[in-house]
């Protein structure tokens, strides 16, 4: 990371430092509840409507999951057991209220366990559908339609239609702001590197939008004040990282102190959360359904991959990517499939890939590396064969 | 000799070993259970190849598709095709394990990761190693779990062929029966849009009332497994989600029903008790031992363990299908798929689900002990896992928890799985037994 960017992401880091972060404190010194969620299926617009601050959960690498572990034993993904850790350990009593979901098995047994163990004041539990048809949408609408009400009695404020289409209007903008900060990763020097883009992103669902608006313009006003001109080629090779839930901006950094630049990512913390906006012409609430149902899918829906990978080629050739990485969390099953989807597409397109496992906020080094190092060879000598 | 032009090995021989099995209980004409099982899993071979030979439509479907809704088509030209069968028929009839590791070995070598369910891998193995027929359309549910949705999500993708997917939603309020209800409607439509085959309410209806009368004979034994001393053997508790999965709303499931409740009703006429010495009963909350059904013999034979119920051996009569009106018939087989079918019931939503059942079951079948038969693969089995153990202890019940796997006898070696049986026996049960007495 260079000494400027250091210096411009200053707000992002603030956001990431801990869970709970300045930001939060401060929304809350202002009388603003908290709202955890796990996923993002679950709009921030409705609840940042209601007056309160949408806040995505996280883990926190190097947190014991010991607690965690003993209600879902070993058996789930290191993330899920991170998380409830934190929660059983009283890490996040700061949140005010607490939203649960069925988009994958673990989260929703996290969650479940959550409500019981570590209820917050308010408590809901959302089924977000594994199918975007119309008549999936329609439902979906009812589910957030129940949400909002109760919301708004648990909050005692009403939530309007103005309420909601300002909110949409705002999220819509810090999504903007989102995708063009990605877009100067389209250099063939990057101006933003893979680790500082998903920390921005991942603030940007840990902080208040209205905190993080006005951060994300300025930084992308400097970067484009100073480095625009900032031609040249890294020389390194270009990577899109694709495949499950990732909040680690460190990990990014590993891979990317391999001669790699992470260019493009398609994670739910980092490019599926703001690659599509809610229509502002339609009813805000329907919108929302519309938006948060059918937007860049996650396999959670079963019979997206084709949709996935079209958004993902099309992603790959916009930045001009090498190569995709696809890492996926050890027992995290809706992502198992995928690479398996995508090796034979690759292969058919000579695109070059590398499917990871982990775990959550741990890796180990030595074989990583070793791992890395062959793939950058392999993109090596395929472009010297072209 | 099996029928049919496609000849694969592995049907081949799950069809001789029903032959050879069924030489074997038809000499004991009282085994009903078992005469009845075999019979009807013939038929299903016979009517699978026969819809190949004469080039029925073959519609895809994931295991908990309700069957009844399918036979609303006419079944001299469309063919259902659950991708779960072949591993069931593999495991309850075949040799244990040996083609089913292999299909999922298949699978993970096709790059499924292998902390998915086996019985999604078998199915996708199968697929992969071209021994199930080629589909014309497919028809798909997000039920019960996250390992079925990586099944359609390949499925889809692989097949090439016309596809739907029904949601399932969390809840089962009547919100959600309609919701499921409409969804029925489109996925009717759908097929018949790419079979070009007409559906046929007065068809469904007679399913439904095929369905109905299963459940009633169900609900019946279900009701018969509680007195003890246990008359009719465990095994047969594991075999009932066997038969529910793959023939509801058809004649042979409603024929097993019947033989099974008559069954238990002669051996309990006749005083037979299953085990000689005093009867330790156990709930069997998670799926069953189908690599060796012998298993439930050696309990029974060596621990005196009985399983009276289990989760997936459990229905209720409480939802049968309204054949007054179409749209009532939608919405009872969307109750049912949801409220009465296994896993779906008790795995796909809340954690009250579960445990509920886990506490009515106990308390209704007079548990001893509960055991938790850990299926790697079944991720929201494990999530639920630490809440079991502290309704085990608010219970007072012991709880066995051991892992293993319903399909793959690699992972857990039988052997080992009755040490840790005759250690809890030893070391929990009894002694807890005898402090009470
Ligand atoms: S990968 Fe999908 S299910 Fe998992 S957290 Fe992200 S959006 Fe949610
Ligand atoms: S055993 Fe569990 S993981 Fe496997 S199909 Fe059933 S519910 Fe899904």
């Amino acid at each position: 990371m260079e000494k400027t960017n250091e210096m411009l992401m200053k707000s992002f880091n603030r956001a990431l430092s801990e869970l709970n972060n300045p930001y939060i404190k401060e929304a809350q010194s202002n009388g603003k509840k908290v709202i955890g969620l796990f996923c993002s299926y679950i709009p921030l617009e409705l609840i940042a409507a209601g007056g309160m601050v949408p806040y995505r959960l996280k883990g926190q690498p190097g947190k014991d999951i010991g607690a965690g572990t003993t209600y879902l034993s070993t058996r789930l993904c290191t993330f899920s057991r991170n998380a409830l850790s934190l929660a059983l350990e009283n890490d996040y009593s700061f949140l005010s209220g607490f939203i649960g979901n069925n988009t994958c098995d673990q989260i929703r047994r996290a969650s479940q366990n959550w409500i019981i163990k570590k209820p917050a004041q308010f408590n809901h539990f959302i089924h977000i559908p594994r199918v975007y048809g119309e008549e999936n949408v329609s439902f979906f609408k009812d589910q957030l339609i129940e949400l909002k009400q109760e919301l708004e009695e648990w909050s005692g404020k009403k939530i309007s239609d103005d309420d909601l289409l300002k909110e949409n209007l705002k999220y819509n903008k810090a999504r903007e702001l989102l995708r063009k900060l990605s877009m100067l990763r389209k250099y063939n020097k990057p101006v933003l590197s893979g680790s500082e883009m998903l920390t921005i992103s991942a603030a940007y669902h840990q902080m208040p939008v209205n905190d993080f608006i006005p951060a994300a313009e300025s930084l992308l006003e400097n970067l484009l004040k100073e480095k625009t001109s900032d031609k040249g080629s890294s020389g390194k090779a270009r990577i899109l990282l694709c495949g499950g839930m990732i909040d680690e901006p460190d990990y990014i950094a590993f891979i990317e102190e391999q001669d790699i630049d992470v260019v493009a990512d398609a994670v739910c913390f980092g490019m599926r959360s703001y690659r599509d906006d809610v229509d502002m012409k339609m009813d805000p609430m329907e919108a929302l359904a519309e938006r948060y149902l059918t937007h860049f899918p996650c396999p959670h829906i079963g019979e997206s991959f084709s949709k996935r990978w079209e958004t993902i080629k099309q992603v790959y050739k916009e930045y001009n990517a090498d190569g995709i990485i696809f890492q996926r969390l050890k027992f995290c099953q809706i992502w198992g499939v995928d690479s398996h989807n995508m090796s034979g597409e690759c292969e058919e397109m000579g695109i070059p890939l590398l499917t990871l496992e982990r775990e959550y906020g741990f890796f180990s080094t030595g074989q990583l590396k070793t791992r890395l190092q062959a793939f950058v060879e392999l993109i090596e000598e395929r472009k010297e064969a072209v | 000799m099996i029928l049919g032009k496609e000849r694969w090995q592995v049907w081949e021989e799950a069809y001789e070993s029903i032959e050879i099995l069924e030489d074997i209980f038809s000499v004991a004409s009282d085994d009903r259970t078992h005469n009845a099982l075999l019979k009807i899993y013939k038929g299903y071979f016979h009517d699978l190849f026969t819809a190949i030979d004469k080039g029925k439509k073959i519609v895809y479907g994931n295991f908990a598709v309700p069957g009844t809704l399918m036979r609303g088509f006419d079944t001299d030209k469309v063919f259902w095709y659950q991708l779960e069968a072949l591993s069931v028929i593999q495991s309850l009839v075949g040799e244990p394990g040996v083609w089913n590791s292999k299909l999922a070995d298949a699978a993970e070598e096709g790059g499924m990761a292998p902390e998915i369910c086996s019985v999604d891998r078998i199915a996708h193995g199968s697929w992969l190693n071209k021994v199930v027929p080629k589909p014309d359309a497919c028809f798909y549910l997000t039920t019960p779990c996250d390992s079925q949705t990586c099944l359609v999500n390949n499925m889809v993708n692989e097949t090439g062929k016309p596809t739907i997917v029904l949601d399932m939603p969390y809840q089962a309020r009547d919100e959600d029966i309609r919701y499921v209800a409409r969804q029925f409607r489109v996925v009717i439509k759908f097929l018949e849009d790419n079979l070009k085959i007409k559906y046929d309410f007065g068809r469904l209806k007679h399913a439904c009332e095929v369905y109905n009368k299963m459940m009633v004979n169900i609900a019946d034994w279900v009701e018969l497994r509680r007195p003890r001393p246990s008359a009719q053997p465990s095994e047969t508790v594991s075999l009932m989600a066997a038969v529910v999965t793959v023939f509801s709303g058809h004649q042979s499931g409603l024929d097993y029903a019947t033989e099974t409740l008559a069954e238990i009703k002669d051996f309990q006429s006749r005083g037979i008790k299953t085990v000689s010495g005093d009867e330790l009963r156990a709930i069997w909350m998670g799926t069953p031992y189908w690599t060796d059904l012998n298993f439930y013999n050696w309990l029974e034979g060596e621990l005196n363990i009985t399983v009276p119920m289990d989760m997936f051996g459990y229905y209720h009569a409480g939802n049968l299908i309204d054949t007054s009106s179409e749209e009532k018939m939608m919405e009872g087989i969307a109750r049912n798929a949801m409220r009465n079918f296994p896993m779906t019931r008790q795995l796909l939503g809340s954690y009250e689900d579960y445990l509920g059942d886990y506490r009515m079951l106990c308390r209704h079948y007079d548990a001893d002990f509960a055991v938790i038969p850990g299926h790697l693969g079944c991720t929201h089995g494990w999530g639920i896992s630490g809440l079991m153990r502290e309704e085990s202890e608010r219970m007072g019940i012991p709880l066995l928890m051991f892992e293993f796997d319903m399909l793959d006898p690699r992972v857990k070696p039988r052997d080992d799985v009755e040490i840790i049986f005759k250690n809890f026996v030893d070391d929990i049960v009894l002694p807890k037994k005898a402090a009470r007495t």
